[in-house]
């Protein structure tokens, strides 16, 4: 749906939510909501904490368009505004340790070994940081390219490769010790 | 012993997709609901002006503030001179708490002396030092070249020390000068001969200012070189030796007194002041000879409310007044045709020694540097010089 929506068409809705023109943002979320709720899942592992954590980014964003000055950046400002709120959200889990295991174990039955699997790779990822689990989601999740995620981040690409290669080693050695 | 884990990309793909769920469809409305009522910020007035405008706006601030500093900048200085602030009181300046001392050396540079050996910081950053006074010493006196600096310590008054600052990580030179001073007599005051080979020494056997009947100065000429100590008088009358003419043969006390290096009066420049004639209130009251030696000012300080500056020129001639409201004399210019000077009541009397022993402490608005050519004319201002400030004179190769 959002590659329906042409670049322009997406800057004039910018502008105009930024004008304070709710059914401008109201497309504006609809195009992007299923997106940034996937990368808060993925990050978070927990429904609830996604909900709000999307909710918060879209609030964020509502307030905040009218400071964004070059609407052509709406998607990256508004992902990092989503990966701040899930960083956030962590931090207070953090402090609560609260995790939903419930909601790694959806889908169809699997075997026994594909269940546990699962489970190992989700535990595993829980020990991550928020910058790690946020640089895999978008790289293997969203299938952003190297190039673009450095752009996004404001990094050189050879930096955002070794965050990348960074944060696949600790997922791994977290699965290690999680063997 | 766990084993190394490899993932692959299609691995963790899978994964992560697996974390993720559907969205329930009433999100949107919620977000939409939540958003009602909430306002949003608009960009501060800066950011919301166009590249253009902010850019305008920038040039007109600083035009704003270039307006701002033409408006209030000092008169310009003749082309050549610069009287620039200094150092809080030449020769011993102290700081509030009475750590810190901070000698002035005739060039402008500066040193530092510390009663306590605080990390070392010099003004310019030319030298570095920290010198222990004994105790509150006093009569710090910079040489000629500015490359030395000699004073005494209340606690060893018979010690003169010498600080190279050429070698600024050695010890001070001490020179004990016991054997020629009398026991009872404490230091007064040292100056420097203009050839840097001698230093002149006061000391007197009562507390300055000292004004007791019968009471005297006592005059004594120390080489640098050979540590040897000439008596030149033990009888003047008690005074304050503040000059020295450029030949190096003559003195002269604040009052007017010109002696020989023998004690021996050649001139009274004021024969109505009567000595002990009190220091200026702001700095030096000469006698101050011109760099060729023919001419003398001094501040006549007979009346506190009739500062006049005076210039003498041939012996016997009469004094010129070149104003009746000078408080200091800064300096000659190199052709011996104009003076510096400071009005008002300036940096001696911004400080103030409480009766606690704590220290100095600044006060008053400070006071003026002017100007003026000894052939007449009306004095110009170059400088206002903050409380406690002392001017630095330096002027060019050429004296213009």
């Amino acid at each position: 749906m959002l590659a329906a929506v042409s670049s322009s068409t997406s800057d004039t809705l910018v502008e105009l939510a930024a004008r304070g023109d709710r059914l401008a943002f109201e497309q504006l979320v609809e195009g992007r909501v299923d997106r940034v709720f996937r990368t808060a899942c993925a990050i978070l592992g927990n429904e609830a904490d996604a909900l709000d954590a999307t909710q918060e980014a879209f609030i964020a964003a509502w307030v905040q368009l009218p400071r964004l000055r070059d609407s052509a950046r709406f998607d990256a400002w508004l992902n990092r505004v989503v990966l701040n709120g899930c960083r956030d959200s962590l931090r207070r889990r953090s402090r609560s340790r609260e995790v939903d295991l419930g909601a790694f174990e959806r889908g169809t039955p699997d075997s026994q070994s594909e269940v546990a699997d699962r489970a190992a790779f989700n535990a595993a990822f829980e020990r991550l940081g928020a910058a790690d689990r946020s640089i895999l989601v978008l790289h293997h999740l969203h299938q952003l390219p190297l190039a673009e995620i450095a752009a996004r981040s404001g990094v050189p690409v050879g930096t955002a490769k070794s965050r990348l290669h960074t944060a696949r080693r600790a997922l791994e050695r977290a699965l290690e010790a999680e063997a | 012993m766990s084993s190394k884990v490899r993932l692959t990309d299609e691995v963790i793909t899978r994964r992560l997709t697996e974390r993720t769920m559907d969205l329930n469809p009433g999100v949107v409305a919620g977000i939409m609901r939540a958003i009602e009522g909430r306002p949003q910020r608009r960009s501060r007035l800066f950011e919301a002006w166009s590249p253009a405008w902010q850019l305008l706006m920038l040039v007109l601030l600083l035009a704003a503030l270039a307006a701002i500093a033409i408006a209030t900048a000092p008169p310009p200085m003749p082309p050549g001179l610069q009287v620039r602030a200094g150092t809080p009181m030449g020769g011993l300046g102290l700081s509030p708490d009475g750590r810190w001392a901070l000698p002035m050396a005739p060039g402008g540079r500066h040193a530092v002396i510390g009663t306590d050996p605080y990390p070392p910081r010099a003004a310019d950053g030319s030298y570095k030092a920290v010198l222990t006074l004994q105790g509150i010493g006093g009569g710090a006196a910079w040489s000629p070249d500015s490359r030395h600096l000699a004073w005494y310590g209340t606690s060893t008054p018979s010690v003169v020390r010498i600080y190279d600052l050429d070698q600024p990580h050695a010890e001070p030179r001490t020179i004990d000068v016991g054997a020629e001073v009398s026991g009872t007599a404490m230091f007064t005051g040292m100056l420097w001969s203009p050839d840097g080979s001698h230093i002149l020494f006061e000391t007197t056997n009562c507390e300055y200012p000292c004004v007791a009947p019968g009471s005297a100065t006592q005059l004594y000429l120390l080489s640098v070189s050979t540590q040897s100590v000439d008596v030149i008088s033990r009888t003047l009358p008690p005074g304050w030796a503040n000059g020295w003419a450029p030949d190096g043969k003559t003195l002269g006390f604040a009052g007017g007194l010109i002696v020989d290096l023998h004690g021996r009066t050649i001139r009274d420049l004021l024969p109505e002041v009567s000595l002990p004639a009190s220091l200026s209130s702001c700095g030096s009251p000469g006698p101050a000879w011109s760099p060729d030696g023919g001419r003398i000012a001094i501040i006549d300080p007979l009346s506190p409310n009739s500062r006049r500056l005076l210039v003498f020129e041939g012996a016997g001639s009469p004094p010129a007044m070149l104003t009746a409201d000078a408080c200091g004399i800064v300096g000659w210019s190199p052709d011996g045709d104009r003076l510096v000077f400071v009005t008002g009541n300036s940096f001696a009397t911004k400080w103030v020694q409480h009766g606690n022993g704590g220290g100095l402490q600044p006060s008053g608005n400070g006071s003026d540097a002017w100007i003026i050519s000894v052939d007449g004319g009306e004095p110009q201002l170059v400088k206002h010089l903050g409380w406690g400030e002392v001017p630095i004179l330096t002027w060019s190769e050429t004296g213009h």
